[in-house]
């Protein structure tokens, strides 16, 4: 009696909710198709398949037991491809994700509220800009006749061009800055969006304790807004070979990589790109991409761990 | 009142967007369809008063059409019966995804995947199609060898376009293959008063151009040629293919970095660089307009490219842009032969999919006719041209108008070059233009070698040669760069044994070998 009563009231409870249970439902029916379904086409990785046999042929081809894993470690490129993968990632966590922090702090601090409201615009705009757009604008600004560069020899600060895209060197410093400039404001929005939730009366207390705007900044925001910081953190670190916040070591490797940078602009995701759509090694790309895959899963549940462990701040 | 229209408004958004969502789970989406699509028949595979209907993918992103319109197309469904439906790939790796998703289209025309197109899970098998509806559809021996290398069950699906023997080229009357080729500003030589008939020559007059003209560019190099036209002059018996695999003496098939002239090749780029005559920046490079800019807003001096009559557009550009000055291509700087695969290069795959296998074979026949090739390359004999005693084609006045200002494609379309031969196409091209680009292209035919064997014998998709070779021509590609822009002699070769340590590591020796002993099959 009491659990039919129980339904019913879930029942009406559900018809109450109806509408949003409608928006709902369509999120998890778009992640089911566009995220759950593919993982099928994991089982390829284990496969010899191959295009002609069909998207039936992904079942239907025989096993290829760790041949494509092997083959990937055992490719001439790997090394470089690892340590790119690796390096560009670490350091667009080291340089990307604090920067909007320290940003917002900042905006925190600006009074002028016209000012502070142009500054977030402007530095969240570029967020809106396609990455090929901003490799169109990169090759037009850093290229050895581009504005950069004319400017730096017109001042005399130079005396040959800087080859900011046609040298190895520069590609990883390159990209980290490209990556801050177009996605530091986007991140900022939402540590702003923390820093607004505090309670404004901490500020007050401090001011009366006579703390200064470092000490707030130190003993009152950045303590407020640790749990936002540890969730973004997480989610950065669960899309740390993806290039973390932004998510751009494919588009920037694809789009300014070229035959004068590979030493340092080929990563693991360029390599799926090429074995897999250009020479249509689907099966070999699978293994590659299913490896990224699983280093990620593992960043993104151990760092989730650990952050339960010191902070009791987590994701899940 | 306001309330429930919110509320059914909601309702209305969220069975759009589930709709929208499973509709885009749908097997055939709108954007799948071809483009153009003129009526019901093109989907349901009926004719449409009398004329079929075919959809084709074209897998070149550069091509200049993706209509099937103007006066040549027209002509080409007056003579057949079918209307084309063309879709041009919007990138390279199209065709992979279309062949994995079953979704094809009629026809495909294509100059890679062949050996996976040339399967019957896929394609209608030529000989079969040939003698069960075009029997007197007779493929050359050499065509037939080619489809055949690249399936595994004995069948040909295709027959490849701009093939011609090593006969056909010596008989031609004009015209060569599409090979590299060196534009540069004649008013600018003449006013140096240098020569420039060998490598060593045209490097001294890069260097007085930019002593000259410090603004210009000595040699900007186009994408797809790059530095084609140095390899054909420096690396004896070089094929422009991507493998880069040569004919060597005794019927070995070697890489090309095995010719010793290879690393005088690379030293001359070297040069090239490290004298100022080519910019880093031209290998970031995306495409040929960038090239052709320069050097049409008096920003370069030459250009590397290919064959054909782009020296009087340029001159053109320069001239509307303001600037004075011409154009001209130069001759070969060697006494080389350059070398072309006489393979073929793209041809139409006839998919399963295709639902009229019969006017497809049909269609390709005439394409492949003198008829049919000499109306889709030339156009209407007697009004678009007449031949003259050397069988070469004189084109009417509005042709060559069309050819000059730009509007070829709109007004004849000249482009469904599917069953074209090398030879046909090559005299087209050759009547009209320059005698600068004349004279290179005969110098080049008079000295042409046509090999067939390194092309046949690449090994097939998804074997270890093949992946293998895929790395070669990865680390070359990306090796060469570096080692032309080293700035010391040491660097240099520090960069040039890196190379050769990689290509050790990925066993070229063996990649030759397997080349040398599955070529010799063919050279029995």
């Amino acid at each position: 009696m009491v659990g039919n009563q129980k339904v019913m009231e879930r029942r009406k409870n559900f018809k109450k909710q109806g509408l949003l249970q409608l928006f709902a439902l369509s999120g998890m029916l778009y992640l089911f198709v566009f995220a759950f379904v593919p993982l099928v086409g994991i089982i390829m990785a284990f496969k010899n398949y191959t295009v002609d046999q069909k998207i039936i042929g992904i079942f239907t081809s025989e096993w290829a037991g760790l041949r494509h894993f092997k083959d990937f470690f055992n490719d001439i490129n790997f090394n470089t491809i690892m340590r790119n993968t690796i390096v560009l990632s670490v350091l667009k966590l080291i340089f990307s994700f604090p920067m909007p922090i320290i940003f917002a702090l900042m905006l925190n601090e600006v009074k002028n509220q016209p000012f502070k409201r142009f500054t977030q615009t402007v530095s969240y705009l570029p967020h809106f800009i396609s990455w090929v757009i901003v490799a169109g604008l990169a090759i037009n600004f850093f290229s050895t006749d581009g504005i950069i560069n004319s400017l730096l020899l017109w001042t005399g600060l130079v005396d040959q061009p800087i080859s900011f895209l046609t040298s190895s060197n520069n590609f990883w410093p390159m990209a980290v800055f490209m990556d801050v400039w177009k996605d530091m404001g986007w991140w900022t929005i939402i540590f702003m969006a923390a820093i607004t939730g505090i309670d404004p009366t901490l500020y007050e207390a401090a001011d009366l304790d006579g703390a200064g705007r470092l000490r707030k900044m130190w003993n009152i925001t950045l303590p407020s807004i640790k749990g936002t910081v540890t969730v973004v953190l997480i989610l950065a670190l669960g899309n740390l070979f993806g290039g973390g916040l932004s998510g751009s070591n494919f588009e920037q490797s694809y789009l300014l990589g070229n035959t004068m940078n590979f030493e340092h602009s080929e990563i693991l995701q360029t390599h799926i790109f090429k074995t897999g759509m250009v020479h249509s090694r689907f099966a070999y790309a699978t293994a590659v991409g299913l490896i990224q895959s699983f280093v990620s899963l593992v960043l993104i549940f151990a760092s989730n761990s650990v952050s339960k462990k010191i902070s009791d701040n987590s994701l899940f | 009142m306001k309330m429930m229209l919110k509320r059914k408004l909601s309702v209305a958004l969220c069975v759009v967007m589930v709709f929208s969502l499973l509709t885009a789970c749908g097997k055939e989406t709108e954007q799948n369809k071809p483009e153009n699509p003129s009526g019901p028949d093109v989907t349901e595979g009926a004719k449409t008063d009398d004329v079929v209907e075919l959809t084709v993918f074209i897998d070149h992103t550069w091509y200049d059409t993706d209509q099937f319109t103007g006066i040549i197309p027209e002509e080409i469904t007056a003579q057949t019966g079918v209307r084309l439906v063309p879709t041009k790939a919007v990138d390279a790796m199209q065709l992979g995804v279309l062949i994995a998703s079953n979704d094809l289209p009629d026809l495909i025309y294509t100059s890679q995947l062949g050996d996976r197109l040339s399967n019957p899970n896929i394609s209608y098998a030529y000989n079969e199609l040939i003698e069960q509806y075009a029997p007197d559809f007779k493929p050359s021996e050499d065509q037939i060898t080619v489809a055949k290398s690249m399936a595994t069950d004995g069948n040909y699906y295709t027959v490849l376009n701009a093939s011609s023997t090593q006969e056909e080229w010596r008989n031609a009357s004009a015209g060569s293959p599409t090979l590299a080729s060196l534009i540069y500003r004649k008013d600018i030589l003449d006013e140096l008063g240098m020569e420039m008939n060998t490598l060593e020559d045209y490097k001294k007059v890069l260097g007085a151009v930019k002593e000259k003209y410090p603004d210009m560019i000595p040699l900007t190099m186009e994408v797809t040629f790059m530095v084609d036209f140095f390899k054909s002059n420096i690396i004896p018996g070089w094929v422009p293919t991507t493998e880069g695999m040569v004919e060597a003496e005794g019927n070995k098939i070697i890489h090309q970095t095995s010719v010793p002239e290879y690393k005088d090749f690379l030293k001359y780029m070297n040069d090239l660089y490290r004298n100022g005559y080519i910019s880093p920046d031209n290998f970031a490079f995306t495409d040929g307009t960038q090239s052709e800019e320069l050097c049409t807003n008096n920003k370069a001096f030459s250009m590397s490219f290919m064959t054909g009559d782009r020296d009087t557009t340029l001159t053109r550009d320069l001239n509307a842009n303001g600037y004075e000055g011409k154009f001209e291509h130069a001759m070969p700087m060697s006494d080389l032969s350059y070398v072309t695969p006489g393979t073929g290069w793209a041809g139409i795959y006839i998919t399963k999919k295709n639902k009229n296998p019969e006017a497809s074979i049909k269609l390709m026949q005439w394409m492949f006719s003198e008829e049919g090739q000499r109306i889709t390359q030339w156009g209407r004999k007697d009004i678009e041209y007449t031949l003259d005693d050397k069988g070469v084609p004189q084109f009417s006045e509005e042709w060559l108008q069309a050819r000059n200002d730009g509007t070829m494609t709109e007004k004849y379309n000249p482009n469904y070059y599917f069953g074209i031969s090398g030879v046909v196409e090559a005299i087209g091209r050759a009547s009209g233009i320059s005698e600068s680009a004349n004279a290179a292209m005969d110098k080049i035919r008079s000295n042409l070698k046509v090999t067939l064997v390194p092309v046949l014998v690449n090994p097939k998709s998804d074997t270890p040669e093949r992946i293998k070779l895929d790395q070669v021509i990865e680390t070359v590609k990306n090796y060469e760069t570096k080692i032309y822009l080293s700035n010391s002699d040491e660097e240099f070769d520090a960069n040039v044994k890196e190379l050769y340590d990689r290509l050790e590591k990925l066993d070229i020796k063996g990649l030759e070998e397997y080349y040398t002993t599955h070529g010799a099959e063919y050279y029995k």
